[in-house]
C-alpha cells in the first residue's frame, strides 16, 4: 500500500489576539489567539507555500495533485491548477479540486494517497464579528505526499467510512456567512458512531488517536482513548485541520505505533496509518526547521475585518488596479506562476522576464528555463511607496538582484518597514498582488529570509 | 546611432504659453485654442492660422489622434499627434523640426497640451495596454525616490545633508517660480516646510514631488533663413537629442540607481551636435525635468554640469541658483508649474524664448546666449530622455 513520503503545515505569521475582539466588541474571554491570513494570502497562495515546504523530490516524483478548501479562490475555475503552475508541476500531472466541504479534505487524502500524487488542504475559517468560528478559526494549511510503502514514514492501513446526512455547518454559496446548529446535538449523536469507528485499537497504548472537528464537544467522545492529539493551540483549520492533526501526530510517533486518523463532517471518515522507522528522520528535519520558524505578527481587529471585507474604508485617490488579461497571462504562465526566468544558451544573461530576442547577444529561440522561485536575492534598492493602492498600506518596492545577473522589482510582504534595508537577503513568496474586475492576479512577492 | 546633426537648420519664431494650474472652466480644447492664439498673435499678422503647413500635438492622455488639434482650431490639415510619456511635449518640437527642416513644409507648429484636473486622482495616472499583472506598479515618486538613497549612499552623504541637498533644489525652483506670472505654484516656500513636509515615498515629501496641473503651449518653428521674415529675435536650435533606453537597469544586475545612462548619452549626443564640450560653461542656463528633487540632482551629473559625485556640493553652493554660474529652471521648473505632461517639454522651451529674447522679466539673466532643455519620461532604470539646446545667435 501506500504510504506518507513527507508532510508539512504552513501557519501565515499573523495573529489576532482574542483580546482586541474582547475589547471591540465586548465578545468572548479575551485569551488565546488565531492565526490570520495576510491581505495578499488566500487559500490557493497558502496551498502553494505549504508545497513548497515538502522535500523536493517528494513533488518532482509526484503524480497527481489534489487540493481541498472550503474557501476556493474561484469556484468553476479551477485553483489547483494555479497550485499546479506556481509549483512548476509538469503539464502531464494531473490536478484536481476537492470541492467546498471540510469532508472533501479526507477525500483529497485518500484520492492523493491511491495516485501517490499530493494532498494540499488550505483554508481560512471565519464568521461575523463576534462569532466562535471567528475567534477558533484559524488560518493555515497542510501538505502531504504520497509514495510507495517502502520510502514512507507512514504506511496506510486501512479505510473505513461512515456517512450521515446531517445539517451541522451550511452556507447556501450565494450568501456571506456559515450557519450552524447546535454543537451537542452533533457531539451526542456521532459519540457512540466515533466510538464504533475507532474500535478496540483506540485502547491499544502504541495508538495515537488524532480527530478533526469544528465541533468543540466532539473530543468527550474520545474518552478512553490512549492517547489522542489535542486541538491546535490556533484553533480549527477548516479544511487543513485534518493535515495539522496528523502533522501533530506523527510528530509524538516512534516507529511501530499506529495512527487513527479520524475526520468529522457529515459523519465519520477513518484512515488507519503504521508509522515506519523513517519517522526518526523526518522528525529531526522538522525540528530543525522549526528553529527557523518566521516570527509572528500581531495584526489589529480593524485590519482583520477590513481584509475580511467586513469594514470598507476608505481608499487612496488612485485608479483601480487593472485585472490581468487572459492571454499575455497565458503566454507568460512560468514566469507568472512558476517565476521561471530565461537563460540565453549562448551568452549566458538571464532574463526577467523571458524576451524573444536575447539582451545581451541578439540570439532568438536558445534559451532554457531557470527558475528564480527558491533562490535568495538581496535588495538592491528599495522605497516605501505611501502614494500607491494596497489594503495594507505603505506597499514597499524593492529592487532585487538574484547573484546570477538577473534583476527585478517585487513588492515586499510579511515584513516590518523597520527592518528593511539595503543588502538584505530576501526570499520569494508566491501572492494574490490584487483582485480587480472579478479576476484574481497572482504573482510573487519578497520577504525577509528568517535569520539563522 | 547618431545624428547627422541639425545645428542652426529651424528657428523657433513665436511662442505661447498658458498658465498652468487648475484650470477648472477650462478643457483641453481650450487650452490649446488658447496657447495657439498667444502664440499666432505675437507675431502680429505677419502669419495666420493657415499659413500653418502642418501641425504635431503631444499629449499622454488627453486626446487621440491628430483631431485633439484640428478640432478645436478648426483646422484641416496634416496632425500628428505625438506620445513620449513625459518627453511627448519635446518630441512633439523634434519632430515638427525635422518636418520643416527637411524642407518638405515652410511653417510647422509644435503643440503640447495636458488635462490632468479634470479627474480627482493623486499624483500622474496612465492607461495601459492589457497585461500578465506581473510589473510592479509604481507610482511615479516611488520610482524617483530610489535615487536618494542610493547617491547618498555611493557618496557617502548622510541622511541630514541628502535632506538639505533636496530642499535647496526644491526651495531654489519655488522661489524661481514665485517670480514668474504662468506658474501653478507662485509661494516661495521656507526650507523649513519643505523639510517638515508629509512623506510620499521614500525620503520624499510633498515639496520633493512636482505638482499635477494643466497646461498648454505652442511653438511656430521655420527654417533658420526664412526666421527673420517673421520676428527679430528667433530662437535657432542647436541639437535635439532622444535615446529611449533598453530597460535594462530594472533587468540586470550592472545598474546602481545614481544616474540616468538614457540621459547622459542624450546629452552627449545634444553636446556633439551643437559643439559644445564644456556645458558647465557654455550653457548659459538649462531648463531641466526636476519631477522630484533627487531627478534634478542625478541630471546635473548626467547633463554634464557637476563631475560625479560633485553635484550636490554645487547645489549647496547656490550653483544652480539663478544667481548661480549656471541657473537651473530659471522658470520655476516642474516644481513651481506642476506638470501637464504633454505640455512641460514645450514650456521648457517657453522659457528658453523669454530669457533669449529678454522677455523673462524679474528672472531675466544676464545676457544669455545657450538655453538647454531637458525632459525626462519613465523611471530610472527605464526611461525616455530628451534634449535641446536653442540660442539667440547664429553660429
Amino acid at each position: 500500500m501506500a504510504g506518507i513520503i513527507d508532510i508539512a503545515t504552513y501557519v501565515p505569521q499573523g495573529r489576532l489576539k482574542h483580546a482586541e475582539i474582547k475589547e471591540l466588541i465586548r465578545t468572548g474571554n479575551g485569551k488565546g489567539e488565531r492565526s490570520v491570513m495576510n491581505f495578499d494570502e488566500d487559500s490557493t497562495t497558502m496551498a502553494v507555500e505549504a508545497i513548497r515546504y515538502l522535500d523536493k523530490s517528494s513533488i518532482e516524483n509526484a503524480q497527481s495533485l489534489w487540493f481541498s478548501t472550503t474557501s476556493p479562490a474561484y469556484t468553476h475555475k479551477s485553483n489547483s491548477a494555479a497550485v499546479h503552475a506556481a509549483c512548476s508541476l509538469p503539464f502531464s500531472i494531473s490536478a484536481y479540486d476537492m470541492g467546498q466541504s471540510v469532508r472533501s479534505a479526507f477525500g483529497a487524502f485518500r484520492a492523493a494517497s491511491e495516485t501517490l500524487g499530493i494532498c494540499v488542504c488550505s483554508d481560512s475559517w471565519t464568521g461575523l464579528p463576534g462569532s466562535d468560528e471567528e475567534r477558533f478559526g484559524a488560518d493555515g494549511s497542510g501538505a502531504i505526499s504520497f509514495g510507495n510503502d517502502g520510502e514512507s514514514i507512514a504506511v496506510i492501513r486501512n479505510w473505513k467510512s461512515h456517512v450521515i446526512e446531517l445539517l451541522e455547518r451550511w452556507k447556501i454559496p450565494s450568501d456571506e456567512v456559515v450557519q450552524t446548529w447546535d454543537e451537542r446535538f452533533i457531539a451526542e449523536i456521532l459519540t457512540p458512531a466515533i466510538r464504533d469507528i475507532l474500535g478496540e485499537k483506540a485502547t491499544d497504548p502504541r495508538t495515537i488517536v488524532a480527530v478533526s472537528s469544528a465541533n468543540n464537544r466532539v473530543p468527550s467522545a474520545l474518552s478512553g482513548c490512549s492517547k489522542v492529539i489535542t486541538n491546535h493551540e490556533l484553533g480549527y483549520f477548516g479544511a487543513s485541520d485534518l493535515v495539522f492533526k496528523l502533522h501533530n501526530a506523527l510528530m509524538s510517533s516512534t516507529a511501530g505505533d499506529t495512527i487513527l486518523l479520524v475526520e468529522v463532517a457529515d459523519g465519520l471518515e477513518l484512515v488507519e496509518l503504521m508509522v515506519t522507522e523513517k519517522i526518526e528522520l523526518w522528525k529531526a528535519k522538522v525540528e530543525s526547521k522549526r528553529a527557523l520558524a518566521r516570527k509572528t505578527q500581531e495584526v489589529g481587529y480593524p485590519d482583520f475585518l477590513t481584509w475580511r471585507g467586513r469594514l470598507d474604508r476608505q481608499l487612496p485617490r488612485r485608479p483601480d488596479p487593472q485585472a490581468p488579461a487572459g492571454p499575455p497571462s497565458f503566454r507568460n504562465v512560468k514566469w507568472k506562476f512558476g517565476l521561471s526566468a530565461q537563460k540565453c544558451n549562448n551568452c549566458g544573461i538571464i532574463h526577467t522576464p523571458p524576451e524573444h530576442r536575447c539582451r545581451g547577444c541578439g540570439s532568438i529561440g536558445n534559451f532554457s528555463e531557470v527558475s528564480l522561485a527558491d533562490k535568495y536575492g538581496h535588495v538592491v534598492t528599495f522605497t516605501v511607496d505611501r502614494l500607491a493602492f494596497t489594503p495594507s498600506p505603505p506597499m514597499v518596492i524593492a529592487v532585487v538582484d538574484f547573484g546570477n545577473g538577473a534583476r527585478s522589482s517585487f513588492e515586499f510582504t510579511d515584513a516590518d518597514v523597520s527592518e528593511i534595508a539595503i543588502g538584505m537577503q530576501v526570499e520569494m513568496t508566491f501572492r494574490l498582488i490584487n483582485t480587480a474586475s472579478g479576476v484574481r492576479n497572482y504573482f510573487w512577492k519578497i520577504r525577509p529570509v528568517v535569520s539563522f | 546611432m547618431a545624428s547627422n546633426g541639425f545645428k542652426d537648420r529651424v528657428a523657433i519664431i513665436s511662442m505661447g504659453c498658458t498658465k498652468f494650474g487648475d484650470h477648472w472652466d477650462k478643457s483641453a480644447d481650450d487650452l490649446v485654442v488658447d496657447a495657439v492664439d498667444e502664440c499666432v498673435n505675437s507675431l502680429n499678422g505677419k502669419l495666420e492660422l493657415s499659413n500653418v503647413d502642418a501641425f504635431w500635438v503631444g499629449t499622454q492622455g488627453s486626446g487621440m489622434a491628430g483631431v485633439t488639434l484640428s478640432r478645436p482650431l478648426h483646422v484641416s490639415a496634416p496632425v500628428t499627434r505625438v506620445e513620449n510619456y513625459c518627453a511627448t511635449g519635446s518630441d512633439s518640437v523634434r519632430n515638427a523640426a525635422y518636418a520643416v527642416g527637411s524642407g518638405a513644409y515652410d511653417v510647422v507648429m509644435a503643440v503640447g497640451v495636458e488635462k490632468l484636473k479634470d479627474s480627482s486622482y493623486s499624483g500622474l495616472t496612465a492607461a495601459w495596454p492589457p497585461s500578465d499583472g506581473t510589473k510592479v506598479d509604481w507610482t511615479a515618486p516611488a520610482s524617483f525616490s530610489l535615487l536618494a538613497p542610493a547617491y547618498a549612499k555611493k557618496y557617502g552623504i548622510d541622511e541630514k545633508l541628502m535632506r538639505d541637498v533636496l530642499t535647496h533644489i526644491a526651495w531654489k525652483n519655488h522661489q524661481n517660480g514665485s517670480l514668474n506670472s504662468r506658474a501653478q505654484f507662485r509661494k516661495a516656500i521656507s526650507k523649513e516646510t519643505i523639510d517638515r513636509s508629509p512623506q510620499i515615498a521614500g525620503q520624499l515629501g510633498v515639496f520633493d514631488c512636482s505638482g499635477v496641473a494643466d497646461g498648454a503651449a505652442a511653438a511656430i518653428i521655420v527654417r533658420a533663413e526664412d526666421a527673420k521674415k517673421y520676428c527679430d529675435d528667433p530662437m535657432y536650435v542647436k541639437a535635439l537629442s532622444l535615446v529611449s533606453g533598453t530597460g535594462a537597469g530594472l533587468r540586470v544586475s550592472d545598474y546602481d540607481f545614481t544616474s540616468f545612462p538614457e540621459v547622459e548619452s542624450s546629452a552627449q549626443e545634444a553636446y556633439r551636435q551643437a559643439g559644445i564640450s564644456e556645458p558647465r560653461t557654455e550653457i548659459s542656463f538649462a531648463e531641466v525635468h526636476d519631477c522630484f528633487t533627487p531627478t534634478e540632482l542625478v541630471l546635473m551629473e548626467d547633463l554634464g554640469f557637476s563631475a560625479r559625485g560633485a553635484a550636490w556640493q554645487d547645489v549647496l553652493d547656490g550653483f544652480f541658483d539663478l544667481n548661480g554660474g549656471l541657473p537651473v529652471n530659471p522658470d520655476g521648473g516642474l516644481k513651481s508649474f506642476g506638470h501637464p505632461i504633454g505640455a512641460s517639454g514645450l514650456r521648457m522651451l517657453f522659457e528658453c524664448w523669454l530669457q533669449l529674447s529678454g522677455k523673462a522679466e524679474k528672472r531675466q539673466l544676464d545676457n544669455p546666449r545657450l538655453g538647454l532643455t531637458h525632459n525626462l519620461g519613465g523611471q530610472p532604470g527605464e526611461c525616455v530622455s530628451f534634449v535641446s539646446i536653442v540660442g539667440n545667435q547664429l553660429g
